[in-house]
């Protein structure tokens, strides 16, 4: 396996990881998550 | 006045929608909250610190705008139990600041009178006096002061005016709650109000004897005739949307030649090889392909900024309520349906202003019909494959025109026949709406705002898309088969073979495998289709900028059935774009909606309708269009 082989498929394995994880991962309480570009609100 | 020595932690702005809340709120805590000049922005409780000009800290709540305490709706639930001290997490707060509207001091006042009720200490904050004035109304802040018994701070927030007056009113010792002077025993409550507030009125805010025609006044005799208004309605959006095409078309073409000029780079300095792959077809390609379409996002949220901002949006409202009855709704679905345009989490969460819970069902249920910012990069790529660019940008405007319609129409005729199902509401609901004065657009608010959702966008395509974009590159890669061409290696690859599971399900409405692989995938987020179709369909990037802009649409049209007819015939683009119109590809989405509507089962159900819809629709398009002999 050549190095670009090996490095494409590390970060392949990173990307997979963090998606893994975000997924996994307890959510958190919120409005609109933010991520339609809504208001952000200051926790009190 | 008394005063006491109670220490100062928390105080809440209260008010009628559209009374300045979030703009004073916003200019006492430098927050950035989404301020707009029609009623109902605010649906939820928002809260930030201030200082007062002795430095002490304070806790500044915003609330959702209301028109009384009874408590109807959802956001005025929220707002009476904010005051209660019973919202979960929140204590009772020590001073209430009642923002009202100063030219509308005869509506506003209700609410002001029911707080100093509730026995909270109370400021008044007069908002708005420079629009109270140019309609020629006298003030008398001094008189009020003394009728009401609380201080009174004439502002204008949206300039910072008057915001050091009301921190100066926020120092300790803090009023007192004020005495109640309107209610005699066994009176009616409501009427005890409407005349003080007649008598109060009277004494602090004369209105000049004749009624004088305002510029708005003026403007309205045009913007709400029953038939040139809706003429400058259709005439305003359509405009809007070809200054889109139009505008976009020159910033685009930037990114593009970057993008190629990137990828020309990174091929030049890398050997052929895998990774090189990765970054110029799946990152710079995948995510990269998305971020074109960025200036158009910014230039919609411009517009729609321009036209809150100017209260515009409100006459829009009121044009709609008509429309809306017809669908078995309220203008009060208006609000939660246009906000659903940029998009349908706000949107849905929006309906909280709703009173009637099948209303605000229904409205829930048909929010994500209205196009959202999301399917525009989709609708972007599609409609200039559909007519050629020579076609000019205006035909172009017109079939996006058509899709928002679409979308909208389809959303009513549901909502029509889905709250017929439902009943009718035990108590009859009311509407009230607020049509303020044209002002000149805010424009530090509107282009921070623009500026929020730019980040928002560049921030979901260097995030999610980029994420999916690699594990997407590395779907269609893996795994290799060497000595084969670029065709046969796909069709090898992982993706090659979910999109020969996926063919049988979307050939019958005109797609092939690949483009049913790139559908499967934008129901993460909808823009990823784009990114999809370009590792899919392996655009490759090149330096050749008038090459480069249009390789995408000369690839997917190029792109043919192995019997060799084109894949991408305007047919299969229709259909295609009444896919995307349709679909609920949002998981987010779906899982506000649960929340909201307070059950899965709901949030589950319309997501099965909406996909089952969108491939029905798309069915009988390609079908039907074929019979015809398109």
């Amino acid at each position: 396996m050549d190095w670009q082989t090996l490095t494409a498929s590390g970060i392949v394995a990173i990307t997979l990881v963090i998606f893994i994880y975000r997924l996994a991962r307890p959510k958190k309480k919120s409005g609109c998550g933010h991520g339609c570009g809504c208001g952000k609100t200051k926790d009190p | 006045m008394t005063q006491s020595s109670i220490a100062l932690s928390t105080i809440a702005l209260i008010g009628n929608p559209n009374a300045g809340k979030t703009t004073l709120f916003n200019a006492l805590t430098g927050a950035n909250q989404r301020v707009g000049n029609y009623a109902g922005v605010t649906v939820e409780v928002k809260s930030g610190e201030t200082y007062t000009p002795h430095g002490r800290k304070i806790r500044v709540l915003d609330l959702p705008g209301c028109y009384s305490l009874r408590a109807n709706s959802p956001d005025e639930k929220v707002a009476l139990d904010a005051l209660s001290g019973t919202l979960p997490g929140e204590a009772k707060p020590d001073l209430v600041v009642c923002v009202v509207d100063a030219s509308n001091l005869e509506r506003h006042l209700q609410l002001t009178l029911q707080v100093i009720e509730l026995g909270l200490p109370c400021v008044l904050a007069l908002n708005m006096v420079d629009v109270a004035e140019r309609t020629g109304l006298r003030l008398d802040p001094a008189k009020l002061s003394e009728e009401l018994g609380i201080p009174v701070v004439p502002m204008q927030a949206n300039a910072k005016k008057g915001i050091v007056e009301l921190k100066q009113a926020l120092r300790l010792p803090l009023p007192v709650a004020s005495e109640i002077t309107w209610n005699s025993e066994g009176a009616d409550p409501e009427a005890a109000r409407r005349d003080f507030i007649i008598r109060l009125c009277e004494l602090a805010a004369r209105r000049p004897d004749a009624h004088q025609q305002t510029l708005s006044d003026q403007i309205d005799s045009a913007l709400l005739h029953p038939i040139l208004g809706w003429v400058f309605l259709i005439g305003i959006f359509f405009t809007v949307f070809w200054a889109i095409f139009s505008f976009a078309e020159i910033p685009m073409g930037w990114i593009e030649s970057g993008q190629g000029a990137l990828a020309g780079w990174v091929s030049s300095l890398m050997a052929e090889g895998d990774l090189r792959s990765l970054i110029v077809d799946g990152v710079i390609g995948g995510a990269g392909g998305v971020i074109v379409f960025l200036p158009q996002i910014v230039l919609l949220f411009l517009f729609i900024g321009l036209l809150e901002s100017s209260g515009y949006m409100s006459r829009a409202a009121y044009l709609m309520d008509g429309v809306m009855a017809k669908a078995g709704l309220s203008g009060k679905s208006f609000l939660p349906l246009f906000s659903s345009y940029a998009c349908a989490i706000p949107g849905v969460m929006a309906t909280r202003t709703i009173d009637s819970a099948k209303e605000r069902l229904v409205t829930i249920f048909v929010a994500p019909w209205m196009s959202c910012s999301a399917r525009l990069p989709v609708y972007f790529l599609i409609i200039p494959l559909l007519l050629h660019e020579k076609e000019g940008t205006w035909k172009q405007a017109l079939v996006l025109f058509g899709i928002y319609a679409l979308g909208t129409l389809t959303a009513f005729v549901v909502a029509r026949l889905l709250r017929g199902r439902l009943g009718e509401d035990i108590t009859p609901g009311h509407f009230l709406l607020e049509l303020p004065p044209y002002r000149k657009p805010q424009w530090s608010y509107i282009l921070r705002h623009v500026l929020d959702r730019a980040l928002a966008f560049v921030k979901k395509a260097g995030t999610v898309i980029l994420g999916l974009s690699i594990l997407l590159w590395a779907l269609s890669t893996y795994p290799k088969k060497d000595g084969v061409d670029d065709a046969e290696a796909l069709a090898h690859s992982a993706m090659g073979r979910i999109g020969e599971v996926i063919e049988p399900v979307v050939k019958p409405l005109g797609f092939d495998g690949r483009m049913g692989t790139a559908i499967l995938t934008s129901f993460a987020a909808r823009e990823v289709f784009v990114s999809s179709m370009a590792i899919l369909y392996r655009v490759d990037e090149s330096d050749d900028e008038e090459k480069n802009r249009s390789l995408l649409r000369d690839q997917l049209s190029g792109s043919k059935w192995p019997d060799g007819r084109p894949i991408f015939t305007p047919l299969a683009l229709v259909s295609l774009l009444v896919f995307f119109i349709y679909a609920l590809q949002c998981l987010p989405t779906t899982a506000v909606v649960a929340r909201e509507a307070g059950s899965w089962k709901w949030a589950i159900g319309q997501f099965v309708f909406m996909t089952a819809f969108a491939w029905v629709a798309s069915l009988l398009v390609f079908q039907g269009g074929k019979l015809l002999g398109f």
